[in-house]
C-alpha cells in the first residue's frame, strides 16, 4: 500500500503541464542526439544541462531522463539504417539489424527496436519500484574481484561473435586488446605504446573506433556494392509492428535481456554497453537460430535494444541512493541533481520523497512518449534510405567526423576514426569480423584494470581473486559458457563409444 | 622545508616591494613591509620574458601602469565538460559576465586528453606573452610532468601564474566494518597489519595518493594504495568493504559520512570543515598533513607583469562576490585567493611536495 500511496504522490506530479512538456522535449532531443554518430546519452545530457537551472528539480529530472533512455533508443537508428552505432550500446544492434536493412526490413527492425526498447524500460521502471530501496547494495557487493569475473564472462561472449572462423574471430579480439593496452598505465603512471604522443595519454576511447570499423568501413564498402533497397510497403504502419510469430519468437528473449540488463546496469562498473553485449550472447546461445544470427535476425535487434534500456534504468539505482554513478550519463546526472540542490544517497528516497517518486512516474510516462515518438516517426528515419547513396554516404561521412570531433574537440579523435575506417575496409575485406575487435578494447581495458586492483587487495594472490563467492560463480558460468559444448561433446562421443563396444 | 618557506617568503616579500613601486592596481601581492620604502626594488625585478622569477635581471622600464584586453579571451578547460574544472571555469566566467568585470567576451574551450596534458601544452604553445589564454590547473598540472609524462614543467619555465583561486580540502573516510574512529585508532591498527590497510585513489599520481604517502611517511606505517580511474567506483568499493580507505571530497560523500556508511576520521584541511564541525583535523591529530588539490590559474609563460596583475585583480572580484562565496561553500571548497606573485612563489612549494611525495609510487 505504501508503494502504491508514493506512487500517486508522483503522478500527482505529473498533473503540471511543465513536467510532460519537458520529458517530451527531453525524450526527442535525446533520440535526435543518440541517433547522430558518436554522440551518446552522456553528451546529450551534459549538452542540455544548462537548460535545467531554471526549472524545477521535477522538470529538470524529467527531462534529464528522457534524454537518456530517448539516447538509448536513438543510437539504435543509426545502428539499423546506416551500420553506424550511435553511440556505444548499440553496437550490437549494428550485427543484426543492418543486415534486416540491406534485406529491405529496415521498417520492422526499427519497430522491433523500438519496442524492445520501451518493453525493458518499462519493466525495468517496475522493477526499479519495487526494488530500489532493497537492493541498493548489490551494487557494492562487486569489487574489482567480481568485476574482473563478469568480464571474463563477457570476454567469453566473444566466441559467439566469430563467425565462420574461429582464428579470425580471434584475431580481431586481439587485435582489440592491444589496442586496449595503449596509453598510461593505472598502477605505475607509465606510458604503453604512446610513443611521445600526448593525445594517447589517456588511451583510444571505443566509440571512435567503432565509428571508424563501423560506419566508415560500410561506406567505402558503399563506393562498390551499394544500395539498399527499401521496400514501400515495409513503411505500413502494421509492418512496422512484428508479427505473432515474430513475437512469439522474441518475447522470451526480451523478457531474459531485460532483467540481465537491469542486473548489469545496476553495476556501476558495468553499464549499458556491456548489458547489450552479453544479452545479445545470451539471445545468441539460447535461440534455436543460434547459427543464424549475424544475419538478419529479429531477436538480435531485440535481445541488446531492451538490455540497453533496461541497463539505463538499473543505472539510476546506484546513483540515486548511493550517490555512485555507473556511467558517464549518470554521472553527468548526479551533477545536475547536486546543482539543484538535492544529493543523492542513501537518504534520497526519505528526504526527497516527491522528486524521488515524481522520477518514477515520469519514467512511466517518459516510456510511453518513447514510444509514440519511435514508431510514429519511423517512416520518417526510414525515408534516409531513399535518399541517393551517394549523397547518403557523403552525409553520413561528414556527420560522423562531426561526432568524432565533438567527442573530445580535437582532431586527433577524427584521425582515429578515419584510421580504424580504413583498418575496418581492409578487415571486411579479409572477411574479419570487427565485432570482437570493439568488444575486446571495451572489456580488456577494463579486464586489465580490475585484475590489477584485485590483485592489489589480495595481496597478488590470484587464487584468492577467483574464489571470493560471487566472482567464483561468474568464473564458473564463464568456463561451462566457454568448453561446455567442447564437453559435452565429449561425454556425448564417450556415452557413444561405449554403446559401440 | 622551513628553509624553503623562508625563501619563498623572502621571495615574496621582495616582489611586493617592487609590485608598490612599479604600478598601483597590482594590490594583490603580499602586502608585508610594503611601507618600507622602495629604494630595493632596483636590484631584482622579474623580468618579463623567459626568466624564472628569481632571476635578477633589472628591469630598465617602469610597467605602464594598466593594462586592458581588447580582444576575446580564451579559457582553456584542460578536462571534459561536466567535471570539477569545467563547473568552475565556467562559474567564474559566469560571474564575470554577469557583473561585467570584463570589457571583452571570456571563452571557455575544452580541451580534454591525458590527464589535463593536451590542454596544457596547448596553453604553453600559445606562445611567450601571449595576453589572451587562461587555463585552470589541478593536480595534474603538477603530476604528470613530474611523473614524466608530458612536454611541459609546472613552472615559470613554461607558465605564468594568474591567480589561485580555492583549495579542495578533504576528509579521510575508512569503511564502518574496521571500527576506525580517530586518526590514532587508524595508525595504531595499521602498524599491527603492516601492508594490509588498502587505500583507494583515482589516479596513480594523485592527491589521494600523495595523503597517503605522506601518512605513510609520517606515522611510519605501512598503507597499500589502490589505484581507480573512476571516483564512482572509488566509492563503492569502500561501501561494499572492498578496500578500507580513501580521501574523498565532502561533495562526493557527505551523506555517507552523515548516514554512517562511510566514517570521517580527519579532515585534510587547513581548518576545520564547517559542514563536518566534529571532525578534527589531520593536523589537529598531529600528522602534518595539509595537502589539497589547489585550482587556480595559469598563462602561457613570459607574460608581462600587468597583465598579470589585471587577471589576477580580476579574478579577486570574482573572488569577492556573494555568488562565488555561495558556490565555493556549496561544493565544499576553501576559499584561498592569491594574487599572482604569491601564487607564483607557491607553486614552487606545491611542485616540492608532490615531486618528494610522487617518487614514492612504485615503479614496476
Amino acid at each position: 500500500m505504501n508503494l502504491l500511496h508514493h506512487l500517486a504522490l508522483g503522478f500527482s506530479i505529473l498533473a503540471d503541464p511543465m513536467v510532460i512538456i519537458y520529458s517530451l522535449v527531453g525524450v526527442v532531443c535525446g533520440v535526435i542526439i543518440g541517433a547522430l554518430p558518436g554522440l551518446g546519452p552522456s553528451v546529450g545530457i551534459a549538452v542540455l544541462l544548462p537548460m535545467c537551472y531554471g526549472l524545477s528539480p521535477a522538470c529538470a529530472l524529467c527531462m534529464l531522463c528522457g534524454i537518456y533512455y530517448g539516447a538509448m533508443y536513438g543510437g539504435s537508428i543509426t545502428a539499423i539504417l546506416i551500420n553506424t552505432p550511435g553511440d556505444s550500446a548499440a553496437i550490437m544492434t549494428t550485427l543484426d539489424g543492418y543486415p534486416l536493412a540491406r534485406k529491405g526490413e529496415a521498417g520492422k527492425a526499427l519497430g522491433m527496436s523500438c519496442l524492445a526498447s520501451v518493453i525493458g524500460g518499462t519493466v525495468s521502471v517496475v522493477l526499479f519500484m519495487t526494488l530500489a530501496p532493497i537492493i541498493s547494495n548489490f551494487a557494492t557487493s562487486f569489487g574489482p574481484s567480481e568485476y574482473f569475473a563478469l568480464m571474463v564472462l563477457g570476454l567469453t561472449s566473444i566466441a559467439g561473435m566469430t563467425g565462420k572462423s574461429p582464428a579470425k574471430g580471434f584475431l580481431a579480439a586481439f587485435l582489440g586488446l592491444f589496442v586496449a593496452g595503449i596509453g598510461i598505465d593505472l598502477v605505475f603512471g607509465t606510458t604503453k605504446f604512446v610513443f611521445g604522443n600526448v593525445n594517447l595519454y589517456s588511451g583510444i576511447d571505443f566509440v571512435p573506433v567503432a565509428m571508424g570499423l563501423f560506419g566508415i568501413a560500410e561506406i567505402i564498402c558503399n563506393f562498390q556494392d551499394n544500395d539498399i533497397h527499401v521496400d514501400k510497403g515495409s513503411l505500413k504502419f502494421k509492418k512496422l509492428l512484428p508479427n505473432g510469430q515474430e513475437w512469439k519468437r522474441t518475447l522470451p528473449h526480451i523478457g531474459r535481456g531485460t532483467i540481465l540488463g537491469f542486473i548489469v546496469g545496476m553495476l556501476p562498473g558495468a553499464g549499458a554497453t556491456i548489458a547489450s553485449f552479453l544479452s545479445y550472447d545470451m539471445a545468441k546461445r539460447t535461440s534455436k537460430h543460434g547459427k543464424e544470427f549475424g544475419t538478419g535476425m529479429i531477436e538480435g535487434v531485440a535481445a541488446p535494444e531492451c538490455a540497453n534500456n533496461a541497463a539505463s534504468m538499473g543505472a539510476m539505482v546506484p546513483m540515486l541512493t548511493l550517490g555512485v554513478p555507473g556511467s558517464g550519463a549518470t554521472a553527468i546526472m548526479m551533477g545536475a541533481l547536486m546543482m539543484l540542490g538535492i544529493s543523492p544517497g542513501p537518504s534520497f528516497f526519505v528526504k526527497n520523497a516527491e522528486v524521488a517518486w515524481g522520477l518514477v512516474a515520469s519514467m512511466y510516462l517518459g516510456n510511453i512518449i518513447l514510444v509514440c515518438i519511435g514508431l510514429g516517426a519511423l517512416s520518417l528515419f526510414v525515408k534516409i534510405l531513399n535518399v541517393k547513396t551517394t549523397t547518403l554516404n557523403a552525409l553520413i561521412f561528414a556527420f560522423i567526423l562531426m561526432g568524432a570531433y565533438a567527442l573530445e574537440n580535437s582532431m586527433f579523435t577524427v584521425g582515429v576514426t578515419l584510421f580504424f575506417g580504413i583498418l575496418g575496409y581492409f578487415l571486411k575485406k579479409l572477411k574479419v569480423p570487427a565485432a570482437p575487435m570493439v568488444l575486446a578494447l571495451v572489456l580488456g581495458a577494463l579486464t586489465e584494470t580490475n585484475l590489477r586492483q584485485a590483485l592489489i587487495i589480495a595481496d597478488n594472490n590470484f587464487f584468492a581473486v577467483i574464489t571470493k563467492p560471487i566472482s567464483a560463480v561468474i568464473i564458473v558460468i564463464a568456463l561451462l559458457l566457454a568448453f561446455g559444448t567442447p564437453i559435452k561433446n565429449l561425454f556425448a562421443r564417450l556415452r557413444g563409444g561405449k554403446k559401440a563396444a | 622545508m622551513k628553509k624553503l618557506l623562508a625563501l619563498a617568503l623572502a621571495l615574496v616579500m621582495s616582489l611586493s616591494l617592487i609590485a608598490c613601486g612599479q604600478s598601483k592596481n597590482s594590490n594583490t601581492g603580499s602586502s608585508t613591509g610594503s611601507s618600507t620604502g622602495t629604494g630595493t626594488s632596483t636590484g631584482t625585478g622579474t623580468s618579463t620574458g623567459t626568466g624564472t622569477s628569481t632571476s635578477t635581471t633589472p628591469d630598465p622600464t617602469p610597467a605602464p601602469a594598466s593594462w586592458t584586453p581588447t580582444k576575446d579571451i580564451e579559457f582553456v578547460i584542460p578536462f571534459g565538460a561536466g567535471g570539477g574544472n569545467d563547473v568552475m571555469v565556467r562559474k567564474l566566467v559566469e560571474i564575470i559576465e554577469k557583473n561585467k568585470l570584463c570589457p571583452v567576451n571570456i571563452v571557455p574551450v575544452n580541451k580534454k586528453g591525458g590527464s589535463g596534458v593536451v590542454g596544457y601544452t596547448y596553453l604553453k604553445d600559445q606562445g611567450k606573452g601571449y595576453e589572451y589564454a587562461l587555463a585552470s590547473t589541478s593536480a595534474s598540472f603538477f603530476t604528470q610532468p613530474i611523473t614524466g609524462n608530458s612536454p611541459f614543467s609546472p613552472d615559470t619555465t613554461d607558465f605564468s601564474f594568474v591567480a589561485h583561486i580555492v583549495k579542495d580540502p578533504c576528509v579521510i573516510c575508512a569503511t564502518p566494518g574496521l571500527g576506525f574512529k580517530t586518526m590514532d585508532d587508524l595508525v595504531n591498527y595499521a602498524k599491527a597489519n603492516p601492508g594490509k590497510l588498502k587505500w583507494g585513489g583515482v589516479g596513480s599520481a594523485s592527491d589521494d595518493a600523495i595523503i597517503m604517502y605522506m601518512l605513510n611517511t609520517l606515522a611510519n606505517v605501512d598503507i597499500v594504495y589502490v589505484p581507480y580511474d573512476d571516483q564512482g567506483l572509488l566509492t563503492a568499493a569502500v561501501l561494499g568493504g572492498h578496500i578500507d580507505l580513501c580521501a574523498s571530497s565532502l561533495a562526493e560523500s557527505i551523506e555517507h559520512m552523515q548516514a554512517g556508511t562511510m566514517t570521517a576520521i580527519a579532515a585534510v584541511a587547513d581548518n576545520r570543515l564547517a559542514d563536518l564541525p566534529d571532525v578534527p583535523t589531520v593536523l589537529e591529530e598531529g600528522y602534518d598533513i595539509a595537502h589539497q588539490q589547489n585550482r587556480g590559474i595559469v598563462m602561457n609563460p613570459g607574460v608581462a607583469d600587468e597583465v598579470l596583475a589585471y587577471y589576477s585583480d580580476l579574478f579577486e572580484k570574482v573572488c569577492n562576490t556573494s555568488e562565488w562565496k555561495e558556490y565555493v561553500k556549496t561544493n565544499a571548497m576553501a576559499d584561498a585567493f592569491m594574487g599572482y606573485k604569491e601564487w607564483t612563489e607557491y607553486s614552487k612549494e606545491v611542485k616540492d611536495d608532490y615531486t618528494t611525495y610522487l617518487a614514492m609510487v612504485p615503479k614496476d
